[in-house]
């Protein structure tokens, strides 16, 4: 039982750091990009590429993948967002992501090929049952990104001004916030978060072209479940998606995995819409 | 003839000429329809994602074509391959489908090479009365009566769960067994097969799990696995991802039962994504007898001479299996043996010739088609073997149980 609520809780965490990238470009955006987990893919794949093909040191492999990241991130703020957010309030984004994320995921297909590969070991540990690495290190890292992320929006100006364009953009602006870098720079933050989280999650998932599609979609369901723009509300809700697969399969049986999860996301859009730890808005007219 | 007669019979000398030239051909006719070279229809994706099986599918044909344009080409007439990359996409398989058997003069359609794309070729290239030999498996592509010119080039899949489960239950003497299935049309079709021919040995699965191949860990498939008391897992999936994680959970979970299943099991591309090589140890995939050696360790003689004909060039494709070249190899054979008996490309009567044939003993196996079963390929060509054990001139060991 152990196992399975490790093995759960490892999934959660991967979930729930997609859900905190999502939060992260939604905040001075509004766009719930589709290409959210392909920055998780290029992460990883560029870590094995660099790691287990040109022989990096792992550290340096690690700092590429950030960097990739960061790199991926500014380019989908610029290509698919930027002009499209700026010409129309229709959610036009919806496409322009969708169409980068595919393009994404086809050059990687083609440069990368379509069998996952290994990636490399982090830490010189033997497998280690359920305190394996490839499970701890994804829950480790998605509550050190959400600690990190709140202290950034509270200590740092850079997150206060995060925070001040998620409320209000247009007042952002008006008090001399250039809005569009703050943007751009949230996108390459996010890109950096997604790239980390492939890196974390890199020894279940394998470098693997196709994770993007499926970790986008579970980490959009945590963010729902746990409400846009809050951080523990990301990892809460990566955590329920995570166990519920977990338990789901353990209980009743493996098909009945993506029927409980779209179920549940359904019935917490009816009951509670913003989700757990969202909050509605109230704006004055 | 002088101009006036010329006049007299109404002709000039152009008419003269046009005429004499149009008798000369006319005559020349049947001579150069009998050098015309024989023209073969090739569909396979060697890019996208099944692109190294089929290119060494595709190195296998291409081969097995100049080996024969080499002694002289088939009934005295060199052939022809055109060649289309569908790319794993089945819309792009229906146009060269269509483009090769309507527009490219054919003789014969070789392909697509996964199910998939050839499933929406079948009525396109029977409407065209062409011959058309299905690397698919999937059961559904033959039918004698609704697509009397289609011939199956490799075996049915049905064909496949058959020997493993008579593996599991005759051999490893297991009966106890859990089916893990990924959730695509094939996973699903697969581990209902497999339901079926236990079910005919009286048997009940302990467990069974249909699973989206992306999942990042299935240990909680296996844990249940365990819990139901299976003594033997079988897989039904091609995505090296989702079978190394099994292999994985398996083997981190030091649980020794043998995994036995589809030939993905078998790919260097699965070991590379183990935690430990010894995980793969007891595990088995579905192989062919081309591929098994004897106690000498030698190859069948027929598959050996093919390997060194080609020895400088085949080095790219020994990753991908004999098997995938041997199909692209076996697709030409059975084509070039039909053709030699019916003397004539004319459909119909390579069609009859395939049908009586005894056997075509390609390397890739022995193929009998009648006119009622166009499936071909033969049970005895089907054998597991233990992942584990590749050899370095590709083949496999026989399993030893016990």
């Amino acid at each position: 039982m152990l196992l399975v609520i490790i093995s759960g809780l490892a999934l959660g965490g991967l979930y729930g750091m997609t859900a905190l990238v999502y939060n992260v470009m939604y905040s001075t955006s509004k766009v719930l990009s589709f290409g959210t987990g392909q920055f998780a893919m290029v992460g990883g794949i560029c870590t094995a590429w660099l790691v287990l093909d040109l022989h990096w040191p792992l550290w340096l492999g690690f700092v590429a993948c950030l960097a990739s990241g960061a790199a991926f991130g500014w380019l989908s703020e610029v290509i698919a967002v930027r002009r499209i957010v700026a010409a129309s309030d229709e959610h036009l984004w919806v496409l322009s992501t969708l169409a980068l994320s595919t393009m994404v995921q086809e050059a990687m297909s083609i440069w990368w090929g379509t069998d996952p590969t290994p990636f490399p070991r982090v830490l010189p540990q033997e497998f280690a049952g359920a305190f394996d690495q490839k499970f701890w290190l994804p829950l480790v890292l998605a509550v050190a990104m959400a600690v990190g992320l709140e202290q950034f929006y509270r200590r740092s100006m850079t997150g206060k001004l995060f925070i001040a364009m998620s409320e209000d953009a247009f007042a952002a602006r008006a008090r001399g916030v250039s809005t569009d870098r703050m943007r751009s720079l949230s996108y390459v933050l996010a890109g950096i978060l997604g790239a980390m989280s492939g890196f974390a999650g890199g020894q279940l998932t394998f470098a693997d072209f196709a994770l993007g599609t499926a970790l986008g979609l579970s980490g959009f369901i945590a963010l729902a479940v746990g409400g846009i723009g809050s951080s523990v509300g990301a990892l809460v809700g990566g955590a329920i998606l995570g166990m519920l697969t977990s338990l789901t399969t353990h209980y009743f049986g493996a098909q009945y995995q993506k029927t409980i999860a779209i179920g549940l996301l359904i019935l917490l859009l009816v009951v509670r819409p913003q989700g757990l730890f969202g909050t509605t808005r109230v704006r004055q007219v | 003839m002088s101009q006036k007669a010329l006049r007299l019979t109404g002709l000039g000398r152009r008419g003269l000429l046009a005429g004499a030239t149009g008798i000369a051909s006319g005559l020349a006719m049947p001579a150069i329809a009998q050098n015309k070279p024989i023209r073969m229809g090739w569909i396979a994706a060697v890019s996208g994602m099944f692109a190294s099986n089929a290119q060494a599918q595709d190195w296998g044909f291409h081969q097995t074509v100049a080996d024969l344009n080499e002694k002289g080409g088939l009934l005295g007439r060199k052939i022809e391959v055109v060649m289309r990359d569908s790319a794993a996409d089945p819309s792009k398989a229906v146009s060269f489908a269509k483009e090769l058997v309507y527009n490219e003069n054919i003789d014969v359609l070789c392909g697509p090479i996964n199910s998939g794309e050839a499933l929406p070729t079948l009525g396109i290239v029977s409407g065209a009365k062409k011959l058309h030999l299905i690397g698919g498996s999937v059961e559904e592509l033959i039918d004698p009566v609704k697509y009397p010119l289609g011939f199956r080039n490799l075996n049915a899949n049905g064909q496949w769960i058959k020997v493993a489960v008579k593996f599991m239950v005759e051999d490893l003497k297991k009966t106890k067994v859990a089916i893990i299935n990924d959730n695509t049309g094939y996973g699903v079709l697969s581990r209902d097969k497999v339901t079926q021919f236990l079910a005919a040995r009286n048997l009940k699965p302990v467990y069974t799990a249909t699973v989206d191949p992306n999942k990042p860990d299935v240990t909680d498939e296996l844990l249940k696995a365990k819990d139901a008391g299976a003594d033997v897992i079988t897989e039904w999936s091609n995505a090296t991802g989702f079978v190394a994680r099994l292999v994985n959970a398996r083997g981190e979970q030091n649980w020794d039962v043998p995994i036995v299943g589809h030939p993905t099991i078998l790919q260097e591309q699965v070991a590379k994504l183990l935690t430990k090589r010894s995980y793969w140890d007891n595990a088995y995939g579905l192989g062919y007898r081309h591929e098994v050696v004897d106690a000498q360790g030698k190859l069948p003689d027929n598959v050996q001479a093919f390997m060194d004909k080609h020895k400088d060039t085949i080095g790219p494709y020994m990753a991908a299996g004999l098997p995938a070249f041997l199909q692209g190899n076996a697709a030409v054979t059975i084509y070039a043996e039909g053709l030699t008996k019916a003397g004539d490309p004319d459909p119909m009567k390579v069609k009859a010739a395939l049908e009586s044939i005894p056997v075509i003993k390609a390397p890739y196996g022995p193929f009998i088609y009648t006119p009622k079963d166009h499936n071909g390929f033969q049970d005895e060509g089907i054998v597991l073997v233990n992942a584990n054990a590749l050899l370095p001139n590709g083949g496999y060991p026989p399993v030893k149980i016990g």
